[in-house]
C-alpha cells in the first residue's frame, strides 16, 4: 500500500512538472533567464507538437495519480 | 511551425502571470482533491473521480483556448505573417470539445456526490461516532464543565462561551463545520457506508 502511494505521488509530481515545463518555465526563462533560447522549446518535429499537449497530459497524469495512490485509512493526509 | 510572434509587453506579462497563477491553483486544487478522494469510498469517491476528470478537461480546454491568441494560432501577436487562422480554429475546436467533456464530468460528479450525501444524511446512524482518546475526552469534559449556577441558568448546549476563539471564527466562516466536526462526520459516514 505504501509503495502504491509512493508511485501515485511520483506520477502526481511528474504531472505537475509537465504542467509547468512548457508554460511557466519558458516565461520565467524569458523574463529572468540568460539570453539563450529556452532549452526545451522546439519549433519543428515531434517536440513542437508535444509542446502543445504537455499541460493536458500533466493534468491527466495528476488524475491518474489519485487512482494509483488509492485509499488510505488514516485522516492525516496523503 | 513559424517563429513565435512578438507580443505587446503588457499583454505578455498579463497572460504569463495569469496563466502561472491558474496553473499553481490547479495543482493545489488537484492535490487537495487527491487527499480528499483518498479518505472517501463508494459513491462519494466515484463522484470525486468524475469531478477530477472534469477539472482536468476544463484545464485542457483553457490551455487549447490559449492556442488561439498565442501559439500555434498567434492571433494576438504583432507579426501578421506569423498568424495561423487554421491552427487557431483547430485550437478553438479542441478547446470547446474539452470544455463540454469537462463540464459533463463535473455534472456527473456532482450528481454522484449529491446522491451519496443524501443517502448519508437520510440513513439513520447505526454506530456511534468514533471514540476519542482518553486525554482528548478529558479535555472535552473539562472544557464543557460549567459552573453549577450557569448550568441552572442555561439549558444544555446553549451558551458555550468557553470555546476557543479560533473555533468560533471557524464556525462562523464555515457554517459550523470546523475541522474536528468535518473529520467526525467523515468518520461516521465511512463507518456507515456499505463496503
Amino acid at each position: 500500500m505504501v509503495a502504491r502511494r509512493r508511485v501515485g505521488l511520483a506520477v502526481f509530481w511528474l504531472g505537475v512538472f509537465l504542467l509547468f515545463v512548457h508554460t511557466t518555465l519558458p516565461a520565467l526563462w524569458e523574463l529572468f533567464g540568460p539570453g539563450t533560447p529556452y532549452p526545451l522549446s522546439s519549433l519543428s518535429g515531434l517536440g513542437a507538437i508535444a509542446t502543445g499537449f504537455t499541460p493536458p497530459l500533466g493534468a491527466a497524469l495528476m488524475v491518474v495519480a489519485a487512482v494509483l495512490a488509492g485509499p488510505h485509512t488514516t485522516h492525516e493526509g496523503a | 511551425m513559424n517563429e513565435p510572434a512578438h507580443f505587446p509587453t503588457a499583454l505578455y506579462l498579463y497572460f504569463a502571470a495569469g496563466g502561472t497563477t491558474a496553473l499553481i491553483l490547479f495543482a493545489l486544487v488537484t492535490w487537495t482533491w487527491l487527499r480528499t478522494r483518498a479518505v472517501t469510498s463508494g459513491r462519494l469517491r466515484s463522484g470525486l473521480t468524475w469531478l477530477g476528470v472534469g477539472f482536468a478537461f476544463l484545464l485542457s480546454s483553457q490551455w487549447f483556448a490559449c492556442g488561439i491568441g498565442a501559439g500555434p494560432g498567434f492571433l494576438l501577436g504583432d507579426d501578421d505573417s506569423a498568424r495561423q487562422p487554421f491552427l487557431a480554429t483547430a485550437a478553438a475546436v479542441a478547446g470547446m470539445f474539452c470544455s463540454v467533456i469537462g463540464w459533463f464530468g463535473v455534472l456527473v460528479g456532482m450528481r454522484f456526490i449529491h446522491t451519496s450525501l443524501k443517502q448519508g444524511v437520510t440513513r439513520p446512524a447505526q454506530t456511534p461516532t468514533p471514540t476519542r482518546s482518553r486525554r482528548s475526552q478529558h479535555a472535552r469534559v473539562t472544557r464543557n464543565r460549567r459552573h453549577p449556577r450557569q448550568s441552572q441558568m442555561a439549558p444544555s448546549g446553549v451558551g458555550r462561551g468557553a470555546r476557543p476563539h479560533a473555533v468560533r471564527i471557524g464556525s462562523l466562516v464555515f457554517g459550523g463545520v470546523t475541522r474536528d466536526r468535518l473529520t467526525a462526520r467523515m468518520d461516521a459516514w465511512l463507518i456507515r457506508a456499505p463496503a
